[in-house]
């Protein structure tokens, strides 16, 4: 399937904001946590190449765990900030409690926002590409509903754009993928990807993200 | 350089200037990085120069002028350089008398005099320049074959400022032989890691190469082409293979030069760059590579040229131009260039070669990084013409200073352009051009 590439590059003038929240909770153990930890560090890493040869940040990247609670493991922060020892899942959090992962991944989202605009020399807002908030999780919200929360997430505007929201579930029942499909901000960004390709799909995520495509480049790819 | 004075700091100079000049320069760059902005200091280094070396030493700098003119910069400094004083309106408002002030409290405390410190600041500036404008030792120089009567002149650019660029990630280099001038330009990848060295490197090698083989073999050019850029690309491999056995080697210093990506992460994508496990992730120490080598037959001057990856070849006629090599100047990522490892040697496969000869005294033939074509539907000539006062196509063989005046010309150009958004892309990278001159007017055989 063929996508066009986005007209929004990151730059160091316009930033995009990367914000991936990822289920920490008992149903991730094994295989599923160690994929998890190798994507997502093999994602920090694309980006951190994504900001070679800049005096600025292309990217700032929101990282958090999430089970019972949510561990953040980086806010608004350069990928080179992020030390790659602390990317490490291991399904020791608990439930799944999505509505609170989503509650922080606006405040971050909201946080990052407020930094390019006011520490981003020059930031020019209607030139950054859209901000991308990706939420993997492999198993039913343990929580309360989502729906307030993904509605408040989805609520926030860049250039009077909305961000994009992709929810990835990863090898889930159909009846708790449903609500993947609530969270992401619309139909083609929700996937249900086969749990032995979950590295495969974050290093897709990361090569989607400097490349500047739309995310719409890896959930259609990857869906089961 | 450029004409400029040099400023230079020896063995013989006592080590308090030695540590003046790096912390002035960890100062500036910190500074720089910490606000996302580059590294200058807004001051020339020629009245620097005259200052320091005053014939009376009551003319000379001392510490009640230079602290007179950091403590109180809304005040026209009594006593400073003309060129400076005339300056200094502008001046005051800029981060100069900030480091004007860290430079007096650092020479005090290292012991330095006034004098010195002053010598130190034109030092800084001058390594500032060097850094943003040809990463290489090879500044510029033309190379003038008066037998042959052709002049290849260069220069590299750190590009425009609104592009934010930490490094010239472009090199030049040329190299003459007899009757034959070798030239090559470089542009490394912006996202890998130690692709400004690798540039560098592969100008470099392959000047060298070509001219040795030229000088060896009366082989068909391609061929002795293809061995050049093979040579340049096999240093490459053994650059890698030392980083990678060697964790402690100078070489990391040299590779990872103003990167920010911590070693973990540069140990994996080197890694990945020798063996290829992550297809995602593309080769480190990337450059593209444009280079071959002029001559003169008969009536006609001769250029052989080989590509891989971007990089623009046109000549410009009196009357015309033509684009012998040409690019997608939208393109944003690159499909092809040379680096070490396996997807770097197949690379090399996929060069592309040119064979132009034209009628002598009659064209200039212009090389270009894709910088130059950024943002704009012109051929690179007629750009650079636009923009610039001074026309490379009229000028008599341009030296190097002009090659580099019309690159930054072109660079403040872009920014002007940025600033009043009539453009956001115009030039919008490293700037390097290689300008080779078949009409030297008044040196015909």
């Amino acid at each position: 399937m063929q996508f066009q590439a986005s007209t929004k590059l990151a730059t160091a003038h316009s930033p995009q904001v990367v914000t991936v929240l990822v289920d920490n909770s008992g149903s991730m153990q094994g295989d599923k946590a160690k994929q998890a930890s190798a994507g997502i560090r093999d994602l920090i890493i694309s980006m951190q190449s994504g900001n070679l040869g800049s005096r600025g940040c292309r990217y700032f990247i929101n990282l958090a765990k999430f089970g019972t609670q949510t561990t953040a493991l980086a806010r608004a922060a350069a990928p080179e900030e992020v030390p790659l020892s602390h990317v490490q899942f291991d399904g020791s959090s608990g439930s799944t409690e999505m509505a609170s992962a989503l509650t922080w991944a606006h405040e971050a989202v909201c946080a990052s926002l407020e930094k390019c605009r006011k520490q981003v020399a020059g930031y020019r807002e209607e030139h950054a590409p859209t901000p991308l908030v990706v939420i993997l999780s492999d198993g039913a919200n343990t929580g309360p509903d989502v729906g307030e929360a993904a509605k408040i997430l989805k609520s926030v505007r860049i250039a009077d754009t909305a961000i994009d929201v992709v929810a990835v579930g990863i090898g889930m029942e159909e009846r708790d993928y449903q609500v993947m499909q609530s969270i992401a901000s619309r139909p083609a960004l929700a996937a249900n990807i086969d749990p032995n390709g979950l590295s495969q799909f974050l290093a897709q995520v990361g090569a989607t993200v400097v490349a500047g495509k739309p995310p719409e480049h890896f959930t259609a790819v990857r869906s089961l | 350089m450029f004409g400029m004075p040099r400023f230079e700091l020896s063995f013989d100079d006592p080590q308090c200037l030695h540590a003046l000049f790096g912390e002035l320069l960890g100062y500036v760059l910190d500074d720089a990085r910490a606000r996302h902005q580059r590294a200058t200091i807004d001051v020339k280094q020629g009245p620097f120069a005259i200052w320091c070396n005053m014939p009376a030493p009551s003319d000379r700098p001392t510490w009640h002028l230079l602290e007179a003119a950091a403590s109180a910069p809304s005040t026209l400094p009594v006593g400073w350089p003309k060129a400076i004083m005339r300056e200094w309106p502008q001046l005051r408002t800029g981060d100069f008398p900030r480091i004007l002030a860290f430079a007096i409290r650092e020479a005090k405390r290292l012991g330095v005099e006034p004098t010195d410190c002053c010598r130190v600041i034109g030092c800084v500036v001058q390594t500032l320049r060097c850094m943003q404008e040809q990463p290489s030792h090879s500044v510029c120089s033309t190379c003038l074959n008066p037998r042959a009567s052709i002049a290849v002149s260069h220069a590299s650019h750190i590009g425009p400022n609104y592009a934010q660029k930490s490094e010239n990630q472009d090199a030049t280099r040329v190299v003459q032989r007899d009757s034959r001038v070798f030239f090559a330009l470089a542009d490394g990848v912006s996202t890998s890691l130690g692709s400004a060295y690798a540039a560098a490197q592969l100008t470099d090698v392959f000047c060298r190469r070509l001219s040795k083989l030229f000088s060896a073999s009366r082989r068909d050019k391609r061929d002795l082409l293809r061995r050049a850029v093979l040579a340049a690309q096999a240093t490459l491999d053994n650059d890698l293979e030392t980083l990678l056995d060697d964790p402690h080697s100078p070489l990391w210093y040299e590779v990872c030069g103003r990167s920010r990506m911590p070693r973990e992460s540069a140990l994996r994508v080197l890694r990945n760059t020798l063996d290829p496990v992550n297809p995602r992730w593309a080769p480190q120490l990337a450059s593209t590579l444009c280079g071959g080598v002029v001559e003169l037959y008969g009536d006609k001057i001769v250029l052989d040229l080989i590509r891989v990856g971007d990089g623009v070849v046109e000549s410009c006629g009196p009357h015309k131009r033509d684009t012998l090599l040409a690019m997608d100047a939208n393109a944003t990522s690159l499909e092809t260039a040379i680096s070490p490892g396996p997807l770097g040697r197949e690379a090399v496969q996929r060069a592309e070669h040119v064979h132009y000869a034209v009628p002598y005294n009659t064209d200039k033939i212009l090389i270009s990084s894709d910088g130059l074509t950024r943002g704009h539907a012109l051929t690179v000539g007629a750009m650079l013409e636009r923009v610039s006062s001074r026309s490379l196509r009229s000028s008599v063989a341009p030296d190097d200073e002009t090659v580099l005046r019309v690159l930054r010309r072109a660079a403040a150009h872009a920014d002007t352009e940025f600033r009043e958004g009539k453009s956001r892309d115009l030039f919008g990278d490293n700037l390097s051009l290689i300008v080779i001159d078949c009409n030297r007017r008044g040196l015909r055989r």
